[in-house]
């Protein structure tokens, strides 16, 4: 199984399924996912580290806190994580470290104001021969 | 019917009423119900919504039904259009689930004394105006960078704060909701990254469904109650659709992850993750609610202070003071909140926290929360529906009170995902398609605009004679669209 993510339709907000051989994997194309659900972005600047860490024992909560913490980073501090070393997601945390940069104001596009990533049908879970992770962003 | 489509039970009452038993699963606690006509509730079994109604009826301390008004779509946890009350007293539930996300989005109406006849040829001048003075779009930030400490005071003081500060005139709290104000708002229980993503933005629309419009009344239903209300035929009005910008959005995010593990710490079971929730009088409780009325008064700051901004833009377009343009507010109401109000259950008055997601309070004549200028009409709903039918202005009645715990109706309720909407105008000019019905558009994204294109709602039209025939809210004008800005 490659890893992977599309979006899928929800009446009035987007959903993101995300595809991997193993959990940990599924870390990077959810970013991934999260982004393409607010825009398009380009990155510039110097290179800043943010170390992504939640412990608990509920996967799909752990990538919910993940999820989160990179929509700060974009909401906020206008960043985006340019490469994400995943270090460990599984029932007892997560760990990951991301390197993010500025994104570029004139070329990238926002398109949707991610308000947050809900708990509706949000899910981490085995899927044919690897993982998929679900969860659905209110626009 | 699509994949999504709900399977379980619907009993029709009556031409407006569909019952989900509560034999349906068997932690209902009560029953649910779906107002809808016929041709409603066929676009309402094509999602989970109704699962969703029935999903809420476990909540403990649920009083009376679940309920959900016509315009009622799939949303998470409670559906958009949900309605549900507990009792505290009885170990009722607060669920931020039932507020969402944007606390107290909310709708509010300007009318003028401008004729559109007199003023035809200057919309597209009008709108401009708003354009460009009313921050708009996904991330944009209002007129001013707020301090921490004066960002609390604002989240402690609501609309009345913001007037104080020259961005209104005194008589708008006047017809604001809760005064523009809840009391119990707890500053002290909002993050830090709440306070950060509401720094810069009082006083901007946002995006996605987000709006200012321009319209111009074209049908009084009622009379009595237009006159009451300042709204006459051919007058132009203006539209103001926003809510609690980032700051709400944290706030609930941060409550949702703060109450994760209390529902199991109560004893309470829940069909759905979303739904997490706190008995109202708990500690976990309290935290929420206080967070959440500081979140509301926020959220009524900003659409003062964009009123403000309309009325400036106005001013300045057509020459003359805003005053002279006769620019008062007619109401403002909040579709996403959950306050404690009184209601008779089973001949006693009871205090119970009534979640409205996706709905609006609808106080009847003599209510005394009802403006005294309105008080022997009852409160003006405002329900607006896409951007190229029409809105209308309802009013509450006593019926509201007795089934609907004082709610109504708050739009007219997303049928299209964004996705299908965007696939639907792919090839096409929204905003030219929208300028020969004769509404003029402004939008930061094109693909902003084609997921709200008019095809993407119901028809408002029906979902306000539902509640009409209901006896829930009558109809009193219908306004139609001229101009609009999306973010």
């Amino acid at each position: 199984m490659k890893t992977g993510f599309e979006l899928f339709e929800h009446t009035a907000d987007l959903g993101v399924r995300v595809w991997a051989p193993t959990p940990i994997e599924l870390l990077r194309p959810a970013c991934a996912g999260l982004y393409a659900c607010a825009g398009e972005f380009e990155a510039q600047g110097p290179e800043h580290p943010l170390a992504l860490g939640f412990d608990g024992d509920d996967p799909a909560y752990l990538l919910h806190d993940y999820l989160s913490e990179l929509l700060q980073t974009l909401v906020l501090d206008r960043r985006i994580a340019v490469t994400i070393e995943a270090l460990r997601f599984d029932d007892t945390g997560l760990r990951a470290r991301a390197i993010t940069r500025e994104i570029s104001p004139t070329a990238s596009a926002w398109q949707h104001e991610v308000k947050a990533v809900t708990y509706h049908q949000l899910a981490v879970r085995p899927a044919g021969n690897g993982f998929e992770a679900i969860f659905i962003v209110d626009i | 019917m699509g994949q999504n489509a709900y399977h379980g039970p619907l009993e029709q009452l009556d031409a407006c009423r569909w019952r989900i038993p509560r034999s349906y699963k068997p932690q209902m606690r009560v029953d649910g119900i779906i107002y809808a006509n016929q041709t409603l509730i066929e676009q309402i079994r094509s999602d989970q919504s109704p699962e969703q109604v029935a999903n809420v009826a476990t909540l403990p301390g649920i009083v009376g039904a679940s309920l959900a008004m016509p315009d009622i779509h799939w949303g998470y946890g409670f559906s958009i259009g949900g309605v549900a009350a507990t009792d505290p007293a009885e170990g009722g539930v607060i669920s931020p689930g039932g507020v969402g996300y944007d606390i107290n989005c909310g709708v509010r109406m300007i009318r003028t004394n401008i004729d559109h006849a007199d003023v035809r040829e200057r919309i597209g001048e009008l709108i401009d105006a708003l354009f460009r003075t009313v921050p708009c779009g996904v991330g944009v930030g209002g007129p001013i960078r707020m301090k921490r400490g004066e960002l609390a005071t604002l989240m402690e003081c609501g609309a009345p704060h913001v007037v104080e500060l020259g961005f209104g005139w005194h008589g708008d709290t006047e017809v604001t909701e809760a005064n523009g104000c809840l009391t119990g708002a707890k500053p002290e229980y909002v993050s830090d990254h709440a306070f950060n993503r509401g720094a810069d933005q009082c006083g901007s629309l946002g995006a996605g469904n987000h709006f200012l419009e321009i319209q111009v009344v074209d049908k009084i239903h009622d009379a009595k109650a237009a006159a009451a209300f300042g709204i006459a035929l051919g007058q132009l009005a203006v539209m103001i659709h926003s809510g609690s910008r980032g700051l709400g959005y944290q706030v609930c995010d941060d409550a949702l992850r703060m109450l994760r593990d209390v529902p199991k710490k109560y004893g309470i079971e829940l069909p759905d993750r979303q739904l997490v929730c706190a008995p109202v009088h708990s500690d976990e409780g309290q935290r929420y609610l206080g967070g959440m009325r500081a979140a509301a008064n926020y959220a009524w700051a900003n659409r003062q202070m964009m009123t403000h901004m309309v009325r400036e833009a106005f001013a300045e377009v057509l020459e003359t003071p805003a005053e002279k343009l006769g620019m008062h507010l007619v109401y403002d109401v909040a579709h996403n909140i959950a306050k404690l109000e009184t209601f008779d259950v089973d001949g006693q008055p009871r205090k119970l926290c009534v979640h409205r997601k996706g709905a609006t309070r609808a106080y009847p004549a003599g209510h005394p929360e009802v403006p005294r200028a309105y008080r022997h009409v009852g409160q003006p709903v405002l329900v607006p529906g896409d951007m190229a039918r029409a809105s209308y202005v309802l009013v509450g009645q006593p019926a509201a009170m007795e089934t609907t715990f004082g709610s109504a109706c708050h739009g007219a309720g997303r049928v299209m995902s964004r996705k299908a909407a965007l696939s639907a105008t792919r090839g096409r000019r929204l905003d030219q398609e929208l300028a020969e019905r004769g509404v003029i558009a402004r939008a930061r994204s094109r693909a902003g605009l084609a997921e709200e294109q008019p095809d993407a709602y119901k028809d408002v039209s029906q979902v306000v004679d539902v509640l009409h025939e209901a006896g829930v809210s009558t109809r009193v004008a219908r306004l139609r669209p001229l101009a609009v800005v999306k973010g």
